[in-house]
């Protein structure tokens, strides 16, 4: 028992200890961050004016309407073209003109997934280029959206689905909408 | 004369060097399947038609051979052999370790391993993958259950419920893993409920050779004492399973050479399937049986360790080249969409598909085997899994036996 | 007994105990969203509809392939025949070879109502519409091709390398199976013709009929109550949605 002790709990001890004081340096600087110095993500929204949803909702929010929509999309037969959450309105509202893509460096979603470093898995499968077929739904001319449905009604649906209700507009501070130019 | 267990000491330079030959195996292994992720399965030797290949042979052998190898704990406990009690720690660390490593092949093979917590979230109670998944970890839980009521004296009271629970599981962990192929009505290699027992009587034999081949060698790498007592009692029980997959071998062939509508597929195992004929005559049945039960019982070599260390190893070896010949060969043969026509496509249709099993994919099944060798070299050291001595006076003066 | 041994055990228990109690609740969470609920709203897959499609292969020419090549185009398919390129509808050529008879038709996923790729596939992403359309939900793939195993008509295919180029309405990615889907992106945007038909019937062959089996007045439903047809293995009793006509 003597040698458990010396040969291997002692050392993942000392690996534990140093994990934690890593941990605990990132939570302080994660902290820091209301600070003028912190760099914030630059995001062009490029076509301007109002999304969807306004946005502060759409930067808490978007993936929970994106997997709204997968499900009602895939499983449901949702027309893809006319849901103004779905994917492809998306892309073909915020490609950016220069290399028709969103998650080229600097486009609208791999803008802000590069700065808080999470992947984005959509486009290994979803094209991030605009649709060839013009999509009867667009953002500007239609609020309410081609298939009728009142701006929270989806989400009203998407709660019911899912049926874990929440708050989808708390916690978003000025801190949140840093950065965004539209 | 009470028998202890003992931790390995694991000091030399020896130690660190097989563990750290266990883990480079590991670490090649899941070089390999970042490369198979970065790539695709482009870089495999795997295809839209035969759509699992050297991963899950070696994935599924260890599986198979991962029930297998409780069984010695098995009748010990189950059945109440005294005889066998201080070989069951090992067995059921053995059996953790092999569904550990063939657990991870599977995984990394996986097209999307990166979801492979999906899994986990999204069941299909129909699917007999998912059934597999419960027995998978209902298995791991019963085999540390089962190893921490051998190991402790305050819950050694529960050691044969927990060894009874073990034992049925085991059944029916192997039961799903046949049922896999079991339950497929398109491809005339399976659709038989044959292949469940089939499966079990497998297990019972690649685990028993795995076993014996561990046993063997920490024995003689520790330099510890092992009689030819133990030696020959599983020996001969190893050449009783190996006739017993021979027999469940030998039906599944008659059922199918009865069949007329089964004889193209027949014809193509037995006779003229190339790498499949030869693997199955060669490799299945020669190598991996006849010479086996030859060494063992053979009056020249039966009372030879290395004989015996042999047949293991050829048991093992015939093993995989069963999964080979079941797992690959079954789909190499084309489906038949309409039965006694000649069919042709841009797909494949009606010819014999081949299948050249490429790098990456044979050195990912080799790290699940690295994964097997480090659970085991790893855990041996640090709790009390092996018997001081296993030599004929120990065994005898505990048990009275001969 | 030292301090280790009980520290040892206190550690073992409480690991197996947090995995315990995190893993059990979330997987029923899961299922139970996974299971996903009936929704009545206009516009969305009903199961007053079932697809089905029939294929005359009387009409079927030997050697064209503008079926094919349509298929390829509406999903953006390569149309390359490597054994590891997908192939969601292939023109098979039969011939019994004691007659010397033969014939010519298209293979594609044949949507059955039982099908076995949805059975054993473990995490639901293989699975059937209401309106009897069989997909994948690429989202819940984990690409361990049982399907592929389990499919009688060969119909599904793996994505063996990183995709790139794929159409908006046809998301395809590396890792997952996918199969024929009955052109479902047009059937959601309210169209009633697949790209196959479309292609059979611009090479004037007409040999392709789609439409909803459960309407009595589909021309589909018309052609089957008139004319004797037959599904691909019909002794599986899968109830294909593709039958055949001439087989």
């Amino acid at each position: 028992m003597k040698k458990l002790l010396t040969e291997w709990l002692k050392p993942a001890a000392w690996g534990t200890l140093i994990l934690m004081c890593a941990m605990s340096m990132g939570h302080a600087a994660e902290n820091t961050q209301n600070t003028s110095d912190v760099p914030q993500p630059n995001v062009t929204a490029i076509k301007g004016g109002k999304c969807v949803e306004n946005t502060e909702f759409m930067r808490k929010n978007h993936m929970k309407l994106l997997m709204h929509h997968r499900i009602t999309a895939v499983h449901k037969g949702d027309n893809q073209l006319a849901d103004k959450y779905s994917i492809i309105n998306c892309v073909n509202c915020h490609a950016n003109p220069k290399d028709h893509s969103v998650v080229g460096p600097g486009d609208f979603c791999q803008s802000c997934h590069a700065y808080a470093a999470v992947k984005i898995t959509c486009f290994e499968c979803h094209s991030s280029k605009p649709s060839a077929t013009p999509s009867p739904f667009h953002a500007t001319t239609s609020m309410v959206g081609a298939t009728g449905k009142d701006p929270h009604a989806t989400m009203v649906h998407y709660l019911a689905y899912h049926e874990h209700p929440q708050n989808l507009n708390s916690g978003l501070s000025a801190k949140d909408l840093a950065g965004v130019t539209q | 004369m009470q028998i202890e267990f003992r931790e390995l000491d694991g000091k030399s330079n020896a130690y660190y060097g097989l563990l750290g030959g266990w883990v480079a195996l590991v670490l090649i292994g899941l070089f390999s399947a970042f490369q198979m992720e970065h790539y695709g399965h482009i870089i495999t030797g795997m295809n839209n038609q035969v759509v699992w290949g050297m991963p899950h042979v070696f994935a599924v052998f260890m599986i198979v051979a991962a029930s297998g190898a409780l069984n010695v704990a098995s009748i010990a406990t189950v059945f109440g052999k005294k005889f066998y009690k201080p070989l069951a720690p090992l067995s059921a660390l053995l059996a953790i370790a092999l569904l550990a490593g063939g657990l991870t092949v599977l995984m990394l093979d996986l097209g999307r391993s990166d979801r492979v917590i999906v899994a986990m979230t999204h069941y299909n109670f129909k699917s007999v993958f998912a059934w597999n998944v419960f027995l998978y970890t209902g298995f791991f839980g019963f085999a540390a259950l089962y190893i921490w009521t051998m190991m402790d004296r305050n819950v050694n009271r529960f050691n044969k419920p927990a060894g009874f629970g073990a034992f049925i599981w085991r059944l029916m962990l192997t039961t799903g893993t046949g049922s896999i192929f079991g339950f497929l009505v398109a491809r005339q290699a399976y659709d038989s409920a044959l292949l469940a027992p089939m499966f079990i009587v497998m297990s019972f034999s690649y685990g028993l050779a795995v076993y014996l081949l561990v046993l063997m060698l920490a024995y003689r790498w520790s330099k510890r004492l092992i009689g030819d007592v133990v030696i020959t009692r599983l020996k001969n029980l190893l050449g009783v399973f190996v006739a017993a997959v021979m027999y469940f071998v030998l039906v599944y062939h008659l059922t199918n050479l009865y069949f007329t509508k089964q004889h193209d597929f027949e014809r193509f195992i037995l006779l003229d399937g190339g790498i499949y004929t030869l693997l199955f005559w060669g490799g299945q049945i020669v190598l991996g049986s006849v010479l086996p039960l030859i060494l063992l019982y053979a009056p020249a070599t039966r009372k030879s360790v290395s004989a015996t260390f042999a047949a293991c190893l050829l048991v093992v070896l015939g093993g995989l080249a069963q999964m080979y010949v079941t797992i690959i060969g079954g789909q190499a043969f084309p489906l038949q969409l309409f039965p006694g026509m000649v069919e042709t496509s841009s797909f494949y249709d009606g010819v014999i598909h081949p299948y050249t099993p490429s790098l990456v994919e044979i050195l990912l099944g080799l790290g699940g085997v690295g994964v097997v060798g480090a659970i085991v070299v790893f855990a041996v050291k640090l709790f009390r899994f092996l018997p001081e001595s296993l030599d004929n006076s120990v065994i005898d003066a505990h048990h009275n036996v001969h | 007994m030292s301090d280790i041994d009980n520290y040892r055990r206190r550690f073992m228990t409480g690991v197996v105990g947090v995995a315990a109690t995190v893993s059990l609740p979330a997987g029923l969470l899961f299922w139970q969203t996974a299971e996903g609920k009936s929704n009545d709203d206009t516009g969305l897959a009903s199961a007053k509809t079932r697809w089905g499609m029939l294929i005359d292969t009387t009409k079927c020419a030997t050697g064209c392939d503008a079926c094919v090549r349509g298929c390829d185009k509406e999903n953006g398919l390569s149309g390359n025949t490597s054994p590891t390129s997908p192939q969601w509808i292939r023109k098979v050529q039969v011939s019994n070879p004691s007659t010397g008879n033969g014939f010519s038709l298209p293979m594609m996923c044949q949507h059955c109502e039982e099908p076995p790729c949805v059975d054993v596939c473990p995490t639901g992403a293989s699975f059937k519409r209401v309106d009897g359309i069989v997909l994948v939900d690429r989202h819940i793939c984990i690409g361990c091709r049982y399907c592929m195993m389990a499919c009688p008509y060969k119909a599904r295919s793996f994505i063996h390398h990183p995709e790139t180029d794929q159409l908006a309405e046809v998301p395809r990615g590396q890792g997952c199976v996918e199969s024929c889907t009955f052109c479902v992106q047009r059937i959601d945007e309210g169209k009633t013709t697949t790209a196959c038909q479309d292609a059979c019937n611009a090479e004037g062959h007409q040999a392709i009929y789609f439409g909803d089996l459960k309407d009595p007045n589909s021309e589909i439903s018309k052609q089957l109550a008139q004319y004797s047809s037959q599904e691909v293995l019909p002794n599986l009793d899968l109830h294909t949605g593709v039958r055949y006509q001439g087989i």
